[in-house]
């Protein structure tokens, strides 16, 4: 993995190189075009931010995992995953080393929750991020879309589970 | 999204009294700036970063060889839009850091596809390079590595067959149901 990126990294050089193309320039351009992204991004990550952790101290996530927890036979954490999965991939990841720890790494549930923290990818974070960058506030069905494609992977990964594809 | 915002704060701050969270509701609120911090300087320095890597890559014109590999799949999923050059080298590095799971490069390339795609007014474009960066499809998901690792597993690897296929799956779904909606 490493050595593919650096090989890439060395190929594009050693391109310009023989091309005679000004790599100093190019790459003092590019940093400048990129620190235009902080004044873009910054308030639509402000926001978010806001309100993922005001989503995440309400105690709702906790409710709703209590309510669904009756209809799986699978750990309450599992469960809070999925939910936070699409919103926070860090609290997702706190919740994913909890079970690590609880469990131990190469248990059933442990597993489970690995499939699930790469099952997607944080989709909240990944629409508002996109929109906001060209100033777009309607998502059109996007962001449900991405929700139910997270829900999808949850369902797959239940699947395997009650299938005993897992093991 | 305004009012998934504007109701989503307001139906928070009510359920957190209800449930007495106020104490952690505050403290979250006011960790609000220090988190944000934090996501802008790793972001966006790693933005830069990427970036100015990027331009090399692109002056260089090094994709180009790899034209045989990635035309024919955009073309598959974003149609003719792929025929501009910028839109093209864009929406490939997108591609490619997706699938090696370089998530700030993916971002970055994103980020520049999805500002060439509204330029140049391809509206189902963007849906589509949106959805398939939500599904997050990588075929090296290094972070999970690195984490089952340091945990001392048995078996590292025994998430991936199964977070390959449901990425996998999830990605053409994704793909297909846009598809789909706008009768394409």
């Amino acid at each position: 993995m490493s050595n593919l990126i650096l090989l890439i990294i060395l190929w594009s050089f050693l391109e310009c190189a023989y091309k005679k193309i000004p790599i100093y320039e190019e790459f003092i351009t590019g940093v400048k075009e990129g620190m235009r992204y902080l004044m873009i991004l910054f308030p639509s990550i402000m926001l978010l931010t806001l309100w993922v952790n005001l989503f995440l101290s309400s105690g709702f996530i906790s409710l709703i995992g209590t309510f669904f927890i009756r209809f799986f036979s699978i750990p309450l954490d599992l469960l809070l995953m999925a939910f936070t999965r699409p919103i926070s991939s860090q609290t997702s990841l706190i919740i994913l080393k909890r079970i690590y720890d609880h469990y131990g790494i190469d248990h059933l549930y442990s597993l489970m929750g690995s499939i699930l923290q790469t099952g997607s990818d944080t989709t909240l974070y990944v629409v508002s991020l996109y929109y906001g960058s060209i100033h777009l506030k309607k998502y059109s069905y996007t962001l449900w879309l991405g929700f139910f494609l997270d829900f999808l992977s949850f369902v797959f990964m239940l699947c395997f589970y009650y299938l005993g594809m897992i093991s | 999204m305004n009012k998934i915002f504007h109701y989503g704060i307001i139906f928070f701050i009510i359920v957190g009294l209800i449930f007495n969270k106020q104490e952690a509701m505050l403290k979250a609120l006011l960790q609000t700036p220090f988190d944000v911090f934090e996501l802008c300087k790793t972001l966006i320095l790693s933005i830069c970063l990427w970036n100015g890597l990027l331009k090399i890559i692109q002056a260089s014109n090094m994709m180009n060889h790899l034209n045989f590999l990635f035309k024919p799949l955009l073309r598959w999923i974003y149609g003719r839009c792929i025929q501009d050059e910028q839109i093209y080298q864009a929406l490939s590095s997108n591609l490619i850091a997706n699938l090696l799971g370089l998530g700030t490069l993916a971002t970055m390339s994103g980020l520049q596809a999805i500002s060439k795609l509204k330029e140049k007014n391809y509206p189902l474009q963007i849906k589509i390079l949106v959805v398939i960066n939500t599904a997050g499809f990588s075929i090296l998901p290094t972070t999970m590595m690195t984490i089952r690792q340091n945990y001392h597993s048995q078996n590292i690897l025994a998430f991936y067959p199964y977070s390959l296929f449901i990425g996998f799956s999830i990605t053409i779904i994704g793909i297909v149901i846009i598809k789909v909606i706008e009768h394409v």
